[in-house]
């Protein structure tokens, strides 16, 4: 992960020793994978849902961002340009340059609704947009965003600020105000959601000019990051909200899971501990159960997320999720004391 | 095989075509007393889960959504605009082309154009 950094003169890339993977090369190419042009658009989720129900937030919030949602689709097909702004979003037959066709048809007088085919795609489109609101609750907020996190270099943000800032046609914002609300995917402790404040640093501060982001303080007891679900700034995004309606009454302390030490090798690898590797990751692979399990469960209790049994199952998530990284699998037996009457059967 | 379980909220439920029970008078530590021939082999099918109305939130937001008559309504909307049993517009876009492309020489091309279409 790189930032701008203004201070920094001449021509220089400064990097951690946590950023050196591989010592020894000689090589001074720098690849670039990915970079934030635009803010990536913020979507909530089950798991966000049921820990901002457990932390209080009305029911009213949830259906009415829902409610918009299903109005924004039944619009689509009032005119050419609707659908074509949907299709492109979606990326729908952008290939063929389908959205495009359909502002052509217009400009020519032509009605693409009055061509079976063409309106039946289109309404394939959101026929699925809905189904995925519907069955798997993802509802986008437009109050909200999805944002590589960074650290503030300058020392600028208290413990408990963030700064936000997007670029959208060429115009900046910073997202600022009190108790704003910050997480990560995946959520599944409560205290995975978290409250910060959107601060605006001072005139000539070098973070002003970062855009697409979000900036964490390098102050305090510990890092907000590593708060929500162990995240860290090499690359995660983050998810920033700033919706009013949306109120959380209460929050939870973050989770706290003991540090997995990595398998150590002492040797060169070799292709056997590849296939071993790749056999355990199968063999132990149990995320999608746990999760869909974790959803289930959380519905049935009154204390939901905050129940100590499902508190257990969203460490035994993340001890999942780290697998690839630190070889160790989750361990269903080691649980299944805490968790008797599920009777896992993994 | 134990197993764990079976009761889960309506909102996992993986299609319409499932039959959703009320909540009220459940316990979900009940042992499983239907027939055992009816419950199924423990593979990932969905039929041995039994669905309940969920009141949390997400229960509520899943059952917001009539996704049948949202979808009748949208085709209605998109209807209004007219259609005739043969659609026009593929007419008109070919008249466009012809005349657009009068005065390109095109047709010796035919035969590639074929083979770049079969290929």
């Amino acid at each position: 992960m790189i930032s701008l950094d203004p201070r920094l003169e001449g021509d220089a890339l400064v990097l951690r020793p946590s950023m050196i993977k591989f010592e020894g090369s000689t090589s001074t190419d720098i690849e670039i994978c990915d970079a934030p042009y635009n803010p990536l658009p913020m979507y909530l989720n089950r798991q966000f849902i049921k820990i901002l129900e457990d932390m209080g937030v009305k029911d009213k919030f949830f259906l009415n961002l829902q409610a918009q949602e299903v109005e924004r689709l039944r619009m689509i097909t009032d005119s050419p340009l609707n659908a074509s702004i949907f299709l492109r979003r979606q990326t729908i037959g952008t290939p063929i340059h389908f959205p495009w066709l359909i502002n052509k048809l217009a400009m020519m007088n032509l009605d693409f609704r009055k061509d079976g085919f063409l309106r039946d795609v289109l309404e394939m489109a959101i026929l699925l947009e809905l189904r995925l609101l519907k069955h798997k609750t993802r509802i986008p907020v437009e109050k909200g965003w999805h944002l590589h996190g960074l650290m503030d270099e300058t020392g600028f943000l208290e413990e408990g600020q963030i700064y936000c800032s997007v670029t959208i046609e060429g115009k900046s914002q910073a997202i600022v105000g009190k108790d704003l609300i910050v997480t990560r995917a995946p959520a599944l402790h409560p205290g995975d959601v978290q409250l910060a404040d959107g601060v605006m640093p001072p005139p000539g501060s070098p973070l002003l000019k970062l855009s697409n982001c979000v900036c964490f303080s390098q102050r305090g007891v510990r890092d907000l990051p590593s708060m929500l679900s162990g995240g860290d700034l090499d690359g995660d995004r983050y998810y920033i909200m700033w919706d009013n309606n949306a109120r959380p009454q209460r929050v939870f302390a973050p989770a706290d899971y003991p540090r997995q030490k990595p398998d150590e090798l002492d040797r060169q690898v070799k292709t056997a501990d590849m296939t071993d590797f790749f056999l355990k990751f199968m063999e132990t692979d149990q995320l999608g159960r746990i999760a869909v399990l974790h959803r289930v469960l959380a519905d049935q209790e009154e204390d939901g997320t905050l129940n100590p049994k499902y508190i257990t199952l969203a460490e035994m998530h993340s001890t999942a999720v780290d697998f690839s990284k630190t070889g160790i699998p989750v361990s269903v037996h080691s649980c299944s004391s805490i968790l008797p009457m599920l009777n896992l059967n993994f | 095989m134990p197993k764990y379980n079976p009761w889960r909220p309506d909102f996992e439920a993986p299609g319409p075509h499932v039959k959703v029970e009320n909540k009220d008078g459940i316990n979900f530590e009940d042992p499983d007393d239907r027939d055992p021939d009816e419950i199924g082999d423990d593979d990932d099918d969905f039929s041995h889960y039994r669905y309940y109305t969920s009141n949390k939130i997400l229960g509520k937001l899943y059952r917001a959504i009539d996704e049948r008559k949202i979808f009748e309504d949208i085709k209605r909307r998109a209807a209004h605009q007219g259609v005739t049993s043969r659609s026009t517009v593929i007419d008109d876009v070919w008249a466009y082309i012809q005349r657009t492309c009068k005065l390109i020489q095109w047709e010796h091309h035919w035969e590639w154009a074929k083979d770049i279409r079969d290929m």
